[in-house]
């Protein structure tokens, strides 16, 4: 069975940074990921990563990737983490495919988009509902079409929309847009979109396609109705844990918690980085930081280990 | 024996999954016909008529759909006419 110093879960901004700083220190490292992607690949336009002012996520994902390559490090793409075990040194992990023996882990698994869990939602997928605005803007040339969810992803698809949808509704629970006033201000700007706040979608509705959406405004408590032929659906994320729960101590939101400082988890010489651990600010710049971070307590850890 | 497969995609540029399949096959060494429905724009009500849905990626192995990137229901198709 294949032995390592480091393996490293998660091919997003944290995995990835992990990666660079773990094979620079020269320790023996395997990054094993679904795919390289994250909520970054998914992202039509990235304004807030130093250096690039403006920036596809996919674009930006892949000048990550190049950097990582250029680096002494094993990857395995395409093959997901099932379950971790804790060896007398060191740990066991064990994907669908294969073993891998390891002295310690960075989890950056990152997180998947939520759903709504509503009525007729999954009904209506690829009828109309979509969680992949890269995907699946174009199908909705001049109609009419919703984003439910006011934070930046939610404000971004709402204009990136601008570009095909003759007309947008931007649907948040809360009484207040979430997302950077830079974005909010641009969303302001633009007549064809409508913001709807205290929405509480409660439906979709339709016959082979989608209609209608259906919500109750929170404070009159009135149900109202919007007429789309589609929806994006961008309410945030849940963190990619599951394979861990029992295993690794998790808060009230599934995510990993961590020692700030070290980013260890509450399992000695398990770390973790990005959107999965318990740091409240999903950020690209922040995911990358920890990745650092945790590379670094990781390989402090190692050289311990050894002595 | 190997049974004939053929496999079409129909993506976008802007696609982030398509690009997930697309390089998914490529990295199992699979070849495939791409229908890049930006360059195609008449080929969308065909896509939509086949899979019975908007959202793309569509990916056809031989007489199987399959919507969006999902690694176990390609592995599995693929399997099934000895591809992988």
């Amino acid at each position: 069975m294949a032995q390592y110093d480091l393996i490293i879960l998660g091919g997003g901004p944290a995995g990835i940074t992990a990666g660079i700083y773990a094979s620079r220190k020269k320790l023996k490292t395997l990054l094993i990921t679904k795919e390289f992607l994250g909520q970054v690949g998914l992202s039509w336009r990235i304004e807030n990563y130093p250096g690039f002012p403006k920036i596809n996520g996919r674009d930006l994902l892949k000048l990550f990737h190049n950097h990582l390559v250029q680096n002494e490090i094993t990857i395995q793409n395409y093959e997901e983490v099932i379950k971790i075990e804790k060896l007398k040194v060191g740990f066991k992990l064990k994907t669908k495919e294969k073993e891998y023996n390891s002295l310690a882990i960075i989890i950056a698994t990152g997180a998947e988009l939520k759903r709504l869990n509503i009525k007729n939602e999954e009904r209506f997928i690829g009828k109309g509902i979509s969680y992949c605005l890269t995907c699946d803007e174009k199908a909705f040339e001049n109609k009419k079409v919703a984003v439910i969810g006011g934070g930046n992803t939610g404000a971004e698809a709402a204009i990136s929309l601008l570009k095909f949808a003759s007309e947008i509704y931007l649907l948040e629970y809360l009484d207040h847009l979430t997302c950077d006033e830079i974005l909010k201000e641009e969303i302001e700007n633009q007549s064809r979109i409508q913001i709807i706040t205290n929405a509480e979608v409660l439906s979709f509705e339709g016959d082979g396609e989608l209609k209608k959406i259906v919500y109750q405004e929170r404070k009159t408590k009135k149900i109202h109705e919007i007429e789309t032929a589609g929806c994006f659906i961008q309410i945030g994320v849940m963190p990619n844990t599951e394979f861990v729960k029992g295993f690794i101590d998790l808060n009230e939101k599934r995510e990993i918690m961590s020692n700030l400082k070290t980013m260890e988890t509450s399992h000695k010489g398990i770390f973790v980085a990005g959107d999965v651990c318990d740091f409240p600010f999903k950020q690209i710049v922040v995911a990358v930081g920890q990745g650092a971070s945790a590379a670094l307590s990781a390989y402090s850890y190692i050289k311990e280990l050894n002595n | 024996m190997t049974e004939k497969v053929k496999i079409k995609i129909y993506s976008s540029p802007d696609c982030s999954y398509c690009y997930v399949v697309k390089d998914y096959l490529s990295h199992q060494g699979i070849g495939f016909e791409e229908i890049d429905l930006y360059e195609q724009p008449e080929k969308r009500q065909e896509m939509e008529e086949i899979s019975k849905q908007k959202n793309i990626p569509v990916l056809i192995i031989n007489d199987e759909i399959i919507i969006g990137w999902k690694k176990e229901k390609i592995d599995e198709a693929l399997k099934k006419y000895g591809t992988i």
